[in-house]
C-alpha cells in the first residue's frame, strides 16, 4: 500500500519528474515518424512533448492510413 | 643525375659526418685502416666495446622504448586518476587528518585508492604485456651483417653491433649496414633509391678519389646505410654508424611528433565531455543538498561521491586493454602492432593508400613473353636471351634472374654444356645493353646482345622478319616501335634481343663489335602482383575500405598491375598533374581517382593529407624511404618486414608475412576493438547522464541522501569490475562490415536518449522504496511518529543501490547490440560471467556484515518482485528507445 504521509512535496515532485521523463521518451515516437516523412524532428518532438495525445493520434492515423493505402495497392 | 654546384658556404656548413666521409673517399685502404686502428683481421672485443661506448649502437631509431618509470607514471597519471587523487587527498584531510578523534573514517579514501590502484595496475600490466609481445615479434625480423672480428674471424652480427672502423663484407642482396668506404670490390652495384630516389643501381669502385666531390652521395667509393647491394661483392670499412649516417639524418628529420589521429582526438573529446559533466554536476548537487538539508559536510561528501561516480576512471584501462587485446590477436597472425592505438585506426580506416612495388607486387620480375619481331611467341628468342643472361658475369639484374628462372628445363639446361663463353661486353647505364660471345660445339661463334629497344635498334642493321633476314627499313622499325609500345601499354617492361653470327674478331671484343646486328625479337617482363593482393583488395572493399595506389612508377605499368588486382583504373593521375592542382582541385580529384603514378614522396604525403582533410581515416602501406613522409601523415601506417628500416620506423603496423589477407583481418579486429571501446564509452556516458537526473531529482525532492557516499563508491567499483570483461565481448557481424570512426556527436545523442531511460527507473525505485517498501518495513511514512527513521533511510539506500547495480549492469547487455539481447545476440562468456558475478555480489552485500558496516539493511522479500517488474519494464522501455534511436541515427554504437 502506498504511504505518503506528510511527504506530498516528495510525492508530487517524484511523480512529476517521472511523468515528464516518460513523456520525453515517448515523444520520440511521433517525432521519429515525422522525421521519416521529412518533417522537422525537433519541432515535432516539442509539439509531442506538450500535446502528446494529439501528436500520437495524428501519427497513428497517418500510419494506419498509409498501411491501408499500401494494402489496397 | 646532374650535379648541383656546391657553394663554399655550403661546404663550410657541411656536417662533420659528411666531411669524414669525403675525407675517407680520398684515402687509400692502408691509410684508412691506420686511421681507424684496424686490420683486415678486425677489432678485438675490447676495442669494439670501447668504440661502441664512444659512438653508441648502430641504430637510427629515434623512437627509443620508454623507460619503466615513464610507463608506470603514464599508467597512473591521466585526467581521470588525477581527479581521483585530488578527491582522495581532500577526503583524507576531512575524514582522517582533521576529523575529530573517534570520527576518523578512512574507508572512502581507501576505496578511491583501491580504484586508482586497480585501474593503473591493469593498464600498466596490459601495456607491458603488449610491449613484450611486440618486442618478441620484432626480434623475428632478421637484420644482420657480416664483419671481421679478431676472435671469431668473418662472422654474422646484428647490424646494431657494428662500430666505426669495422671491416664489413657485402654481397648481392645485402642491406648496407652503415656508411662505408669500399676497400675492394668486384662488379659492385648499389641500389640507392631509398636514399636518393634514383631507381637505377649505381656502380661503386674501390679506388681512392683524386679530388673532393661536392657531397658524399657523389662519391663512387662510398656506400650508404639503407641502400642495398644489387650485384657484386665488396669489402668495406664502416666510416659512420647510427645517427651519424646519411640515413640516420633522414630518420631524424622524420622523427617529429605525429599528427593527432582520429583516435587521439576522439578519446580527448569524450574525456572532455565527461569531465565537463562532472564539473557542472558536482557544484549543483553540493549546493542543492547543502541548502535543502543544511548539512554542508554531508552535502560535500555526497557531491564528492557523485564526482567519483561520474568519473569514468576505467576508461583508460578499458581502452588500453581493448587495444592490447587486438594487438595480441594480430600478433598471432604474425603482424606487429607497434602503436597500440593503431588498432582502432585500422578499424576506422576507410581509405588505404598503398605503394605498388613490394607491397601489392612481389618486387620480383618475371619473364611474361618472348616474341619475334612480328610479335609472335618464339622459343629461339628465349634461347638467345638465356645464353646472354646465363653467361654474363657483371650486373645480374632482376631481368637476367627472370630469364634464367624461366628457362629451368630442357633444352636450356643442356645449353650450359653445349656452349662455352668466349667473352662479354658488360652492361652499363650509358649503353643500356650488354653482350656475350658464345661458341657452340660445332665451332660457330655468336655475339648475343640484349637491351633497351631504342639502343638495340641503334646497333641493328637487319631483322628476322617474316622468316627472312631483311634490312631494317623504316617500315620494319615502325613495326618494332609499335609492338614495343603495345607491350608497354600492357604494363610490360620490354627488352630487345639481337645476335650476330661469327663476329670478325675473337678474344678482344668491345662495344664497337655491337654493330650490324640482326634483331630477333623481344622479351617482355612483369613485376606481378602478390597472389593475395586481388583477394585482399576485394575483401577490403567488401568491408568498406577503398584502396588507392600511390606509386613513383610509370602510368602504363601501374595501370596494368592495378587492373590485375581488381582496382578500377578509370583515370591515372600523374605527379606532374597533381603539382598543377591547388588543394581545392586535388580535394575532388583524390575522391575520383584510385591510381596515382609518377609521384614524389611529398606528393604522396600531400594526397594522404588531402584525403584526411576530406574526412577519411586514411592508411598508408609502403616499404621504401620514399613512403616514409606519407606514412607519417597517415592515420595508420602499415609496412612489411622486408621494408627499409625507416619505413618500419614510420609504421604503426608491420606485416611479418607477405599474405595481404591479414589486412582484412586487421580491419575486422580493429573494428571489434573500436566496438568494445565505444560500447563502454556510450554505456558509461549514458549511465552517468541518467544518474545526473536521478541525483538531481533526489537532491531536490528527497529529504535525505538517496545513497551514502561510501555506498555510491562501492557501487561504482562493482560496476567497473564488471566492465573489465568488455574487451573480450563479441561484436555483431553487421557492426564489423563498415568502417567505424570516432564521432563525438553520436556519443552526445546516445546519452541524451538512453540516459533518461535508466533514470526513469531510478525515479520509479525512489517512489517504490519511499512510499511502499520502506514505510512497510520501518513502521510508517517518513517523518511520521513511530517510524524508524534510520531503518527507513538505510533500506531506501540499499534498495536504490541494488536496483541501480542491476540496471547499470543490464544496460551493458541492452546497449552492446541493436538486436534483442540474450535472444538475437549473445554476450561473450567472460562478459556474462563478470556481469552475473557483479549482480550477485551487489545483491548479497546488504545481507552481510560488510553491508551493515557501510550502512545497508537486508532487503525484505517483497522488494524483489518490485525489482523484477522494474527491470522488465526497463528492458522494454530500453528496447523501444533503442528502436527509435536507430530509426533516427541508423547506428546504435
Amino acid at each position: 500500500m502506498m504511504v505518503i504521509g506528510t511527504n506530498t512535496f516528495t510525492a508530487a515532485g517524484l511523480f512529476a519528474v517521472l511523468a515528464a521523463m516518460l513523456l520525453g521518451l515517448f515523444s520520440t515516437y511521433p517525432a521519429v515518424k515525422a522525421g521519416e516523412r521529412g518533417k522537422s524532428f525537433l519541432k515535432w518532438y516539442i509539439f509531442s512533448f506538450f500535446f502528446f495525445p494529439v501528436a500520437l493520434a495524428a501519427t497513428v492515423r497517418r500510419e494506419t492510413g498509409e498501411s491501408g493505402n499500401a494494402s489496397e495497392k | 643525375m646532374k650535379k648541383q654546384p656546391v657553394s663554399a658556404d655550403a661546404r663550410r656548413g657541411m656536417s662533420t659526418g659528411a666531411q669524414r666521409l669525403l675525407r675517407s673517399s680520398m684515402m687509400d685502404a692502408e691509410a684508412l685502416l691506420g686511421e681507424y686502428g684496424n686490420t683486415c683481421a678486425g677489432y678485438d672485443e675490447e676495442t669494439v666495446l670501447a668504440r661502441r661506448g664512444q659512438y653508441g649502437r648502430n641504430e637510427t631509431s629515434v623512437e627509443k622504448p620508454e623507460p619503466f618509470y615513464k610507463k608506470l607514471s603514464e599508467a597512473f597519471i591521466n585526467p581521470f586518476t588525477v581527479v581521483l587523487f585530488i578527491l582522495a587527498a581532500i577526503l583524507f584531510l576531512t575524514d582522517v587528518a582533521f576529523a575529530a578523534p573517534g570520527e576518523k573514517d578512512p574507508s572512502t579514501v581507501i576505496i578511491i585508492a583501491v580504484m586508482v590502484l586497480i585501474s593503473g595496475t591493469l593498464r600498466f600490466v596490459q601495456e607491458a604485456r603488449s610491449d613484450s609481445a611486440a618486442a618478441k615479434l620484432r626480434n623475428m625480423v632478421h637484420t644482420s651483417a657480416t664483419v671481421s672480428r679478431a676472435a671469431t674471424g668473418k662472422t654474422d652480427i646484428p647490424i646494431s653491433d657494428i662500430v666505426p672502423g669495422d671491416i664489413v663484407y657485402l654481397a648481392a642482396g645485402d642491406m648496407v649496414p652503415a656508411d662505408v668506404r669500399v676497400l675492394a670490390c668486384k662488379d659492385l652495384f648499389i641500389g640507392q633509391s631509398s636514399i636518393t630516389g634514383e631507381s637505377a643501381p649505381v656502380e661503386k669502385t674501390a679506388a681512392p678519389l683524386a679530388k673532393t666531390e661536392s657531397a658524399p652521395l657523389e662519391c663512387s667509393n662510398l656506400a650508404f646505410m639503407g641502400s642495398n647491394v644489387v650485384s657484386g661483392s665488396a669489402v668495406c670499412i664502416a666510416v659512420a654508424t647510427g645517427g651519424g649516417t646519411s640515413f640516420g639524418a633522414v630518420a631524424k628529420s622524420l622523427a617529429g611528433k605525429r599528427a593527432a589521429t582520429s583516435f587521439d582526438k576522439g578519446v580527448d573529446a569524450v574525456s572532455r565531455v565527461l569531465i565537463r559533466f562532472m564539473l557542472c554536476m558536482v557544484p549543483v548537487v553540493f549546493l542543492i543538498n547543502g541548502f535543502t538539508d543544511g548539512d554542508w559536510l554531508e552535502a560535500f561528501m555526497f557531491a564528492v561521491s557523485v564526482a567519483v561516480g561520474l568519473t569514468p576512471e576505467m576508461l583508460p584501462m578499458i581502452v588500453t586493454t581493448n587495444l592490447a587485446k587486438g594487438a595480441a590477436a594480430m600478433a598471432k597472425k604474425k603482424t606487429i602492432v607497434k602503436r597500440l592505438d593503431a588498432m582502432q585506426n585500422f578499424g576506422a580506416m576507410d581509405v588505404l593508400c598503398t605503394d605498388k612495388t613490394g607491397t601489392i607486387t612481389k618486387d620480383k620480375v618475371v619473364l611474361e613473353r618472348y616474341l619475334d619481331v612480328e610479335g609472335n611467341e618464339d622459343e629461339r628468342v628465349l634461347r638467345h636471351a638465356f645464353l646472354n643472361s646465363y653467361f654474363q658475369t657483371g650486373l645480374k639484374n632482376l631481368m637476367d634472374v627472370a630469364v634464367i628462372n624461366h628457362a629451368k628445363s630442357e633444352p636450356y639446361l643442356s645449353m650450359k654444356e653445349q656452349y662455352t663463353k668466349v667473352d662479354e661486353i658488360p652492361f652499363d647505364f650509358g649503353r643500356r645493353r650488354m653482350s656475350v660471345v658464345v661458341r657452340d660445339s660445332g665451332g660457330k661463334t655468336q655475339l648475343i646482345t640484349k637491351g633497351a629497344v631504342e639502343e638495340m635498334l641503334a646497333i641493328s642493321s637487319y631483322a628476322e622478319y617474316k622468316g627472312r633476314i631483311v634490312r631494317l627499313t623504316g617500315e620494319v622499325r615502325s613495326e618494332v616501335y609499335e609492338t614495343a609500345r603495345r607491350l608497354s601499354g600492357e604494363g610490360l617492361r620490354v627488352l630487345a634481343v639481337a645476335q650476330r653470327t661469327n663476329p670478325p674478331v675473337e678474344g678482344v671484343f668491345s662495344v664497337r663489335d655491337e654493330s650490324d646486328m640482326v634483331l630477333i625479337g623481344y622479351l617482355a617482363f612483369l613485376d606481378p602482383p602478390k597472389e593475395t593482393a586481388a583477394s585482399a583488395i576485394k575483401a577490403l572493399r567488401s568491408y568498406g575500405v577503398d584502396v588507392k595506389v600511390l606509386t613513383g612508377d610509370g602510368g602504363a605499368v601501374t595501370k596494368n598491375v592495378c587492373g590485375k588486382v581488381g582496382l578500377s583504373v578509370g583515370r591515372v593521375l600523374l605527379g606532374s598533374e597533381i603539382d598543377r592542382m591547388d588543394d581545392a582541385a586535388l580535394t575532388s580529384a583524390v575522391e575520383e581517382t584510385s591510381v596515382f603514378a609518377k609521384l614524389t614522396p611529398p606528393q604522396k604525403a600531400r594526397i594522404v593529407r588531402v584525403l584526411r582533410q576530406n574526412g577519411h581515416v586514411t592508411g598508408f602501406m609502403g616499404d621504401g624511404i620514399n613512403d616514409a613522409p606519407a606514412m607519417r601523415t597517415a592515420d595508420v601506417a602499415v609496412s612489411v618486414d622486408t621494408a627499409v628500416d625507416i619505413a618500419k620506423e614510420s609504421a604503426d603496423i608491420i606485416l611479418l608475412e607477405k599474405d595481404l589477407m591479414v589486412l582484412e583481418q586487421g580491419v575486422v579486429e580493429g573494428r571489434r576493438v573500436f566496438g568494445n571501446i565505444i560500447k563502454y564509452i556510450k554505456m558509461t556516458a549514458s549511465s552517468n547522464f541518467g544518474n545526473m537526473f536521478s541525483v538531481l531529482a533526489a537532491s531536490v525532492f528527497l529529504p535525505f541522501l538517496p545513497m551514502r557516499p561510501i555506498q555510491l563508491l562501492l557501487l561504482n567499483m562493482i560496476y567497473d569490475a564488471s566492465c573489465i570483461a568488455i574487451p573480450w565481448d563479441n561484436m555483431d557481424y553487421d557492426y564489423l562490415k563498415t568502417p567505424r570512426k570516432w564521432d563525438a556527436s553520436s556519443i552526445s545523442s546516445f546519452m541524451a536518449w538512453l540516459g533518461p531511460t535508466s533514470s526513469v527507473f531510478d525515479i520509479v525505485t525512489y517512489i517504490v522504496m519511499f512510499f511502499f517498501i520502506c514505510p512497510a518495513a520501518a513502521g510508517g511514512a517518513y517523518g511520521a511518529a513511530g517510524t524508524d527513521r534510520n531503518l527507513f533511510i538505510s533500506l531506501f539506500n540499499t534498495g536504490w543501490f541494488v536496483e541501480s547495480l542491476w540496471s547499470q549492469t543490464l544496460v551493458i547487455h541492452m546497449i552492446r547490440t541493436p538486436k534483442v539481447p540474450f535472444i538475437e545476440s549473445h554476450a561473450s562468456p567472460p562478459l556474462l560471467f563478470s556481469t552475473s558475478a557483479a549482480i550477485a555480489a551487489g545483491t548479497l552485500v546488504p545481507f552481510t556484515a560488510f553491508g551493515r558496516i557501510i550502512g545497508m539493511s537486508p532487503l525484505p522479500a517483497e522488494y524483489f518482485p518490485w525489482l523484477a517488474v522494474i527491470l522488465l519494464c526497463y528492458m522494454m522501455l530500453a528496447t523501444f528507445v533503442k528502436k527509435m534511436y536507430r530509426k533516427k541515427y541508423v547506428e546504435l554504437l
